[in-house]
């Protein structure tokens, strides 16, 4: 009887002399000697390496990160005090206790941002200190400021009419904010959160987030679609308003022209005053949420790799410690001289 | 009760006229006063004086402050002590020190910079955007109680630069004079980078005034490429991990960002084929950085200084053919000739590079570009289209050749073609944030009364207040 088995088609890899294009598939791929022959120790070596790969990143974040560290040192060693020099003579200022208090601070930057965090713990705007109920004395007093803030812009006549609406406009912002500070300490920067909050979505609109500021922005320049129709002029609102007074100088039909089309018809309406003013009258976001966050995994490029010799880009990579270098045989010698691993086995 | 002489209808005469302006950056302070009347900018300029920011401990353990470093030749080994860690004003003690000996002290404060009376002295006192709020009030507190200035007025930094001239800046042509009236008003819609000492901020600013949601920070500025190339060099040349000033100057001198990074690195890679081949001359002596390093090579030669004949690096062109590759070997060897000189290839533009690229180190964060673009994506979208054409790059890193271009090339690429992207930078973007800070209490005095306080004020409501005041007004 004949015997029929099935014959492998792909040879067993094997160990040759030379070198061979190998795929890049985890951060150091070999770091145990090399095991070939027997199936159950390759099975093994391979779940360890499997473990030892999450290890290695690990241990590889870890460096990148110490790396980062390094580079944001001031000093090329730690622990170096650079004591202020005395003063001759004392100047005869008295110094107060706020002063004497701030100055004798030993605190680096690390414990104020601790701090910041313990106070703010998901905040994204800072967290202003309250002030202590008002005195009767003193409301009556920031009343009166923001009432003869209000009168002094308008007394302001001989400024020229945009500077003194916006000043106006500025002086009323102000005397909102206060107001609302005045009646709700604790909670007086809550709207703005949840504002922000909303806003941050897409901001495709903000429009579309605030009904009452869109609506704004309709009533006082866009025109309606009848209007619209009569004049036979659909340009956008801005222009129109520029332009009503006199017919525009092309034949009508051209308006309708797809081929025409002019990218300004699609420029986005500018945000009302009122949005404006609001953007601008926002606290602060916090240190930690002003960072640029990192992106999406699916939208970064894949990072780039360098010859760790030259800086060339990086194009062999190195068996042992997972260095790259850029091919030429004095680099890889050069690596080869300083690679970490190269005694390891 | 009621003050006698309540805030607002006292016309804001009982703050001081004087004017000093104060932008205390981590790398270096740029201070100097506000001219009372309206001169040209380039006269605004030579008002202002640029202080270094730190104490130095040489490594004969002599301490030297602020402008005193210019006097230390051995650089080597020598320590430094910055108050602004992390681009926040953290350690006063120091800072304090610095401010006495440069702004305060009449035997060693230079002309420009001594303030001989505070109390009747305003000071308008830039700040960087997302101050942690207890540290604001450090410096408040420090600020007005330590010296009693007349007047104070902290503003974040970025925006004052809205208040400079920036049409001419933008406008390819020349602007027409009967606008000269529009250029005294700030900037409606500008973006201000500002890459400085520690990192690199994103600042939105509609009408002289900051859009807080939006500002950005990339952890990432001149220390880091500093760093970078001191590391770089050390791999590669010789070791100079204590030598952080060296490095400095080198960078200041060399670095600059490259436009086609592929055929930059090809150009400096010793497997090229034209790696010993001279470099035919240059077409025209009036290029920009970006035509020379297309023809030129961009190899340089090195000086290191010695401490004794050669006090700062130098660099020189790189002869790259083989006689001269022989006498530097024969200079390396002779003991006679003490000039240690190291070729510059690719460093030149890799290490400017991460601010654009974090991932070649390693680093999560999102190139600067990315970072533009979550910043804008916080606002409304013709404001967004707005920022873009007005995008003005300021702080130490702007004067690197090509940042600004390659950041302009970048988001050209990243937004809509029918949007126009304009990035530019003033002529000194170091002292831009000053000469806008000068700009902005010289005319508009206006605003600086509503919102700046006096001494009274602040004695009467104290430091909180004062910390609510800045935070809503500007």
């Amino acid at each position: 009887m004949p015997l029929i088995e099935e014959l492998p088609v792909n040879q067993p890899p094997r160990a040759s002399a030379g070198w061979a294009y190998v795929p890049d598939t985890g951060p150091i791929a070999a770091q145990q000697p090399s095991t070939r022959g027997d199936r159950k120790r390759l099975a093994a070596t391979a779940a360890a390496s499997r473990n030892q790969s999450a290890t290695a990143t690990a241990k590889q974040q870890k460096a990148i990160q110490q790396r980062l560290d390094s580079l944001d040192k001031e000093n090329y060693r730690d622990g170096i005090s650079v004591p202020v020099p005395p003063r001759k003579e004392k100047v005869g200022r008295k110094m107060t206790s706020n002063v004497r208090r701030i100055l004798t601070y030993q605190r680096g930057f690390a414990h104020y941002l601790a701090d910041e965090e313990a106070n703010n713990p998901n905040g994204i705007t800072y967290q202003l200190p309250t002030l202590p109920p008002a005195v009767p004395g003193l409301a009556k007093e920031q009343n009166a400021t923001a009432r003869s803030k209000r009168r002094s812009t308008v007394t302001k006549g001989a400024m020229t009419s945009e500077a003194a609406s916006s000043d106006a406009r500025d002086a009323t912002d102000t005397s909102q904010t206060k107001g609302r500070k005045r009646g709700r300490p604790s909670s007086s920067h809550k709207p703005n959160i949840a504002e922000s909050n909303l806003m941050d979505a897409t901001d495709t609109d903000a429009a579309r987030v605030k009904p009452e500021e869109s609506q704004d922005a309709e009533m006082s320049n866009a025109p309606t679609i009848t209007q619209a129709q009569q004049e036979s002029t659909p340009v956008p609102a801005q222009q129109q308003q520029q332009q009503s007074p006199q017919p525009p100088s092309y034949p009508p039909e051209w308006d309708h022209d797809p081929l025409l089309a002019s990218s300004a018809s699609e420029v986005p309406r500018m945000p009302s005053d009122r949005v404006m003013q609001l953007l601008i009258s926002e606290p602060p976001l916090t240190y930690n949420a002003a960072r640029a966050t990192p992106l999406e995994p699916d939208k970064q490029l894949p990072s780039r790799k360098f010859c760790g010799v030259c800086g060339y880009w990086g194009k062999v990579k190195c068996k042992k410690c997972g260095e790259w270098t850029c091919g030429i045989l004095e680099c890889w010698r050069g690596h080869e001289g300083v690679c970490p691993m190269a005694n390891a086995f | 009760m009621a003050r006698t002489n309540p805030p607002a209808s006292r016309g804001r005469s009982d703050l001081p006229r004087a004017a000093f302006v104060l932008d205390n950056g981590a790398y270096s302070i740029k201070a100097g006063f506000a001219p009372s009347d309206n001169i040209p900018d380039s006269e605004k300029l030579q008002l202002c004086d640029t202080i270094p920011n730190c104490i130095v401990r040489s490594r004969e353990r002599k301490t030297y402050v602020a402008s005193q470093i210019d006097e230390i030749t051995q650089w080597s080994d020598a320590a430094f002590r910055r108050p602004v860690e992390s681009g926040q004003l953290v350690n006063w003690e120091a800072q304090k020190e610095i401010w006495d000996y440069s702004l305060f002290d009449e035997r060693t404060a230079s002309s420009k910079t001594f303030i001989h009376d505070p109390a009747n002295t305003l000071l308008l006192y830039a700040e960087t955007p997302n101050a942690m709020p207890a540290l604001q009030k450090n410096a408040d507190e420090v600020i007005m109680e330590e010296w009693g200035f007349g007047g104070y007025l902290r503003a974040v930094g970025p925006s004052l630069n809205a208040y400079n001239d920036l049409h001419p800046v933008f406008e390819d042509a020349e602007a027409p004079k009967a606008q000269s009236s529009l250029a005294n008003l700030p900037m409606e819609c500008l973006l201000v980078i500002d890459s400085g000492y520690s990192y690199t901020t994103i600042t939105p600013c509609f009408q002289g005034k900051p859009i807080q949601r939006a500002i950005r920070r990339l952890g990432l500025g001149g220390k880091h490429l500093t760093n970078l190339l001191k590391e770089t060099i050390s791999i590669r040349h010789f070791d100079l991990h204590q030598d952080t000033k060296t490095v400095n100057d080198i960078k200041e001198d060399v670095t600059f960002v490259s436009r086609d990074l592929k055929a930059d690195l090809e150009k400096t890679w010793k497997g090229n084929k034209n790696w010993q081949r001279p470099v035919s001359p240059p077409i025209a002596d009036d290029m920009d950085i970006d035509q020379k390093g297309s023809t030129e090579d961009i190899r340089v030669d090195c000086v290191l200084p010695d401490g004794v004949t050669i006090t700062r690096a130098f660099t020189r062109p790189h002869d790259p053919s083989a006689a001269a590759a022989r006498k530097r070997k024969l200079a390396a060897t002779n003991p006679d000739s003490n000039e240690v000189v190291m070729t510059l290839g690719n460093e030149r533009f890799t290490t400017p590079e991460i601010v654009f690229s974090p991932s070649d180190i390693g680093s999560q964060q999102p190139g600067l570009t990315d970072c533009v673009i979550q910043s804008l994506s916080k606002l409304p979208p013709l404001v967004q289209a707005t920022m873009l054409a007005n995008t003005i790059v300021v702080g130490g890193n702007a004067r690197i050749p090509g940042f600004v271009e390659r950041l302009q090339d970048e988001l050209r690429a990243k937004v809509k073609s029918e949007w126009s992207v304009r990035v530019r930078n003033m002529e000194d973007p170091i002292l831009s944030t000053w000469l806008g800070g000068a700009r902005f209490t010289c005319n508009h005095r206006s605003v600086v009364e509503e919102y700046a306080v006096t001494k009274a004020e602040y004695q009467e409501h104290g430091s909180n207040w004062l910390l609510r005041r800045f935070a809503y007004s500007h």
